[in-house]
Formats: structure tokens, C-alpha cells, sequence
């Protein structure tokens, strides 16, 4: 599908959306990346309990699509996945840095390997790699776990370490329910590698450095932890509902919910 | 599927015409927290600006600095619209931002933050291992085409620039082209990663980049001079130039801050001479 057809459908639904609600409320019409738009969840409902008059509308699409639906001012409001490209720039768009998003890998503390490269990382869930010794390590088989497809934090990995080739880790690996059961999980096995959202980073566990980059907040905020990527609000000539939503969702309240959502904050 | 798809396009053209945005706007106001600094801008400068920012967080714990490697002119053009407290660029900003400033009534101040410089970049296959600076404007406008002419093998030169965005671009022009001058037609117009990479793949490129970015390319000398701390701070390697940091005003305190740690001799100036890079003094 060309990114014109796209622009036409996530329009089409837009708006077809925004005819159910009722005549007196303002449609605030946001589109872009569904993945982002996963990590707003709450956010919306907060910004119309304040803003009644103001019905939020969302549309999926794709960050591509987004970008260019908010540039022909067909949409009031981005969501985008990533940094604007130097074609999509231009010198009324405004992207809002909302929050970054980043994800812990995680081993036994008893295992050797401190580290890995983005690329050791991405052979050893793609099967490429199956011996802790290929990477520094004793001569053990790698157990790796991953989360459900549904995990926010398993699209993250995808994302950011498997160049969104999710659906390609290794056969044997093992999915972990919940974020807890990760931490056991890998806490009772000395062989095993799995991920955490940046919120539920854990003492009992052994984050390992990546590129040679320990994870924190500091270092996904100055962006040199690898595994970390960025959201934005878009806008470019935005009716007065866009700039309150944008304000909200920057404010400490509209961070908050980010936060817990597991972004990291840019407040 | 024909008469459908008219369908879906009239509605979307309908709703694209309902909804367009209404005019008469003020600017988005919330900046993040006092204690939230966002950096956008300069390649050349981004390592740099990371490596500050994190011991500027780790000495403000509460503090959030966020930086992000666009361009100078895109880092330029994040301040003054605002998404940006702070733009990471050379020390030239294009007409055309100095232009969106003032139409949107945007003053912002500079701070140099580390002197620097272009080098051109070769392959290390390629026997020529000086240049004047008048060979490189030659090279660039199309004016010499072949490596033999400057003393190198018979074989056509590969000519790379950076993208019209790019500070590094902007330094180039101005150093070693002179305003009216134009980059032959056959350049190609590059990333800075593109330019190294394809420098490093074909021994009849030219590059030029900032030079800590050099990688394994060759580095001619220019006018017999090679570009390190001395002969920057002297004056004396051309293609010199200041990398800046430029504040929106009203600068906060927040802002404020990290630029005086910036500035600090004993903190942000020691890790420009850590990392290699040139201090202002």
C-alpha cells in the first residue's frame, strides 16, 4: 500500500469515528504510530475529563502517514515513532520530544559477560548465537526469554533490537507472562537473557551494558544507550485543542501517565 | 473496488476540508519542567553534548537533559520554534533561520562551546597526501577533475558534500568556496556517515568532515598544514571553525546552568580537552 493510500484510510477512519460524537464537542483529530498510540493509553481520557468540550479522535496509520497528514493539516495532532526524517522537516513543523522509550536486557548476576553488542544481542534471539561462550562467556546454552506479543515491551525489543523482526526469535524461546515472572525467571537460571521495560528494572538481575553503554536514565536521556528510541507530538498549525493537548500531555500530570505506562520522561 | 475507493477519497476530502485548522493561534507554552533542558542540533557536536549532559545530570540529580544528532540547521530551527531550549550548531546561521526568527519575533543567544575544524577526507589508497586550499575550491566548483592534476593517479575525482542542512556544509562553503561559489554539479550530497562510508569504499572520493569524525580515512594537509589543537588555536589551519550552543530567550535557569557547565573551565571545558576536541581558551 503507498503511503497515499495510507494517508486516505487512517483519514477515512478518522473520520468516520468522529461522526458518533456528539455535535458539541470540538474533534481533536490525532493519527500516526499505533505503537505510540499504546503508550498514551490513559492520557486521552484524563485530557477530556479536564477538556469536555473537546472529543479526541484517534487514527492509526503509521508514523510516516502521520507526519504527512499533520503537514497537509488533514489531522490536528502527530504521533510519531521516531525523530523527523531531514525530508519530513520543514520550518512550521513542531515535534514535541514526549518521552523516550527503552528497554533493559537482563541475565543471571552470576553470569561473566557484563556486555553485549547490538549485534551479539540481535544473533542471540534470532538463534544466530546459542552458547554464552560465542560471547565471552562459560560453555552453556542460551535460554532466552521473551515476552507475549501483546507486551508493550516485547514491540520495544522488536524495535529497537531485532530491527522489528519480532516474529523471528529463536524457536525455543521461552515467553515470560509478566514482568515479575521475567525477573524469577531469569533471577533462577544462570544461562538465561530476557528483557525489562525501563520501569521495572530490578536489583536482582544483572543489566547488561550494550555497545559498551550501561542503561539508565541518564544515558537513554542523552541517548547514548542504544536501545532507545523517541516519541513525539507533531503539530504545524494547530487549532487551540492540539496546543492544549500537546501542554497537557508535557505537563508533570500528562508525564505522569507516561511514566507509568513505561516511557521515560523528558520532564 | 473503483467506486469504493472514490468513496473513501470523497469522504476523506470532505472531512480534510471540515477539518482544517482554525487560525489565530498562541504557541504551545509547556516546555516540559524548570528542571528540563531538551539539546537538538549539530552531528559534530552531539558526542560532546552527550557525554556533558550526563555529568551535568549525575551532578543535578533532579535535572533531565535530553539531547538528540539532527543538523545544525534543524537543531537551529527546533529553538526558535520552540521544541527545543537549546540548539547544538556552527557558528553561522543560515539567512533563511535568521529570517523564521524574526518572524516569529524569536531572540536567542550564542555561547562557544569548542573551536574545530573541517579536514577533507580521502581514501587511504590514494597517494595524494596534501592540498592547498585553492585545489580544494578547485576540486568543488568542477574546476580540476582529475587526481593527476593535483599530483594523485590519472583517474576522475569522486566529488561528496554534505546535505544543505548540515553545519559542516555551511563552514565548507564559507572557508574554502567563498559565498557565490557552487558545488559542481556532479557532487553528490551526502550524510556525514554517507560521506565516510563511501569515502572509505572508493580511493578516487573527496570528502571533508569535522575532525573527529575522520574514522580510518586519510587526512590531506591543507596549505601544508595539518588541523590539530595548536594550529586551530593559532590560526594557522584554514578550515577552522567554533561550534556553538544557542539559547532561546528568556534563557531559564534550568537552561542557564547547563551552559555555565558548559562553559566551566574545571567541568564541561575539561571534557571538551578529554575528548579531544579544541577549548574556547
Amino acid at each position: 500500500m503507498t503511503r497515499a493510500t495510507n494517508v486516505v484510510l487512517l483519514l477515512a477512519a478518522v473520520c468516520t469515528a468522529s461522526c458518533k460524537g456528539p455535535p458539541t464537542r470540538e474533534p481533536l483529530l490525532i493519527a500516526g504510530s499505533t505503537t505510540m498510540r499504546e503508550y498514551l493509553e490513559g492520557l486521552e481520557e484524563e485530557f477530556e475529563r479536564r477538556n469536555p468540550t473537546i472529543d479526541v479522535v484517534f487514527g492509526g496509520g503509521g508514523t510516516a502517514a502521520g507526519a504527512m497528514a499533520v503537514k497537509k493539516g488533514a489531522v490536528d495532532v502527530a504521533m510519531m515513532g521516531r525523530d523527523l526524517s531531514a525530508s519530513e522537516d520543514d520550518l512550521t513543523l513542531r515535534n514535541y520530544l514526549l518521552a523516550r522509550d527503552s528497554v533493559v536486557v537482563i541475565t543471571n548476576p552470576s553470569n561473566p559477560v557484563d556486555g553485549l553488542s547490538l549485534a551479539q544481542l540481535k544473533a542471540i534471539y534470532l538463534g544466530e548465537v546459542r552458547s554464552w561462550k560465542d560471547v565471552g562467556g562459560q560453555d552453556s546454552p542460551i535460554v532466552v526469554y521473551e515476552r507475549e506479543w501483546s507486551d508493550r515491551s516485547r514491540k520495544s525489543f522488536g524495535a529497537l533490537a531485532l530491527s522489528g523482526d519480532s516474529d523471528g526469535v529463536v524457536q525455543s524461546a521461552k515467553t515470560a507472562p509478566s514482568a515479575d515472572e521475567m525477573i524469577s525467571a531469569i533471577r533462577s537460571n544462570p544461562s538465561a537473557i530476557g528483557y525489562l521495560p525501563m520501569n521495572r528494572m530490578s536489583k536482582d538481575v544483572k543489566n547488561l551494558r550494550i555497545d559498551g553503554v550501561e542503561v539508565s536514565r541518564i544515558t537513554v536521556l542523552s541517548g547514548r544507550y542504544p536501545l532507545t528510541r523517541s516519541f513525539y507530538l507533531v503539530v504545524s498549525n494547530p487549532p487551540r485543542s492540539a496546543e492544549k493537548f500537546v501542554e497537557f500531555a508535557l505537563s508533570a500530570d500528562g508525564e505522569g501517565i507516561l511514566a507509568k505506562n513505561g516511557l521515560i520522561p523528558t520532564f | 473496488m473503483g467506486a469504493h475507493r472514490m468513496l473513501v477519497l470523497s469522504v476523506a476530502a470532505a472531512c480534510a476540508l471540515a477539518f482544517v485548522p482554525s487560525s489565530g493561534r498562541a504557541d504551545i507554552q509547556a516546555q516540559g519542567s524548570d528542571h528540563s533542558v531538551e539539546l537538538r542540533g549539530s552531528t559534530s557536536l552531539y558526542p560532546l553534548a552527550q557525554r556533558v549532559a550526563e555529568a551535568y545530570m549525575q551532578e543535578h540529580p533532579g535535572a533531565s537533559v535530553v539531547v538528540s544528532g539532527e543538523s545544525s540547521f534543524r537543531g537551529l530551527k527546533a529553538m526558535i520554534v520552540g521544541t527545543a531550549e537549546v540548539a547544538m550548531a556552527t557558528d553561522i546561521v543560515p539567512e533563511e533561520l535568521e529570517k523564521l526568527a524574526r518572524t516569529r519575533s524569536v531572540k536567542f543567544d550564542r555561547f562557544d562551546v569548542c573551536r574545530d575544524a573541517l579536514v577533507p577526507i580521502l581514501n587511504p589508497a590514494n597517494p595524494v597526501s596534501a592540498l592547498t586550499l585553492k585545489q580544494l575550491s578547485d576540486i568543488y566548483r568542477g574546476a580540476i577533475l582529475n587526481w593527476k592534476d593535483v599530483g594523485g593517479n590519472d583517474a576522475s575525482i569522486h566529488v561528496l558534500s554534505h546535505e544543505g542542512t548540515s553545519g559542516t556544509y555551511e563552514t565548507f562553503k564559507q572557508t574554502v568556496l567563498g559565498d557565490s561559489a557552487v558545488i559542481t554539479p556532479s557532487a553528490r550530497m551526502l550524510s556525514h556517515q554517507g560521506v565516510l562510508d563511501l569515502v572509505a569504499k572508493d580511493p578516487d572520493a573527496i570528502g571533508y568532515i569535522g575532525m573527529h569524525e575522520v574514522g580510518a580515512s586519510k587526512v590531506p594537509t591543507v596549505n601544508g598544514v595539518t588541523a590539530d589543537a595548536a594550529s586551530i588555536t593559532s590560526g594557522r589551519y584554514p578550515m577552522r571553525r567554533q561550534l556553538s550552543l544557542y539559547a532561546r530567550e528568556p534563557i531559564s535557569s534550568e537552561t542557564k546552568g547547563l551552559i555555565d557547565f558548559f562553559l566551566d573551565p574545571a567541568k564541561g571545558q575539561a571534557m571538551v580537552r578529554e575528548l579531544g576536541d579544541v577549548p574556547m581558551k
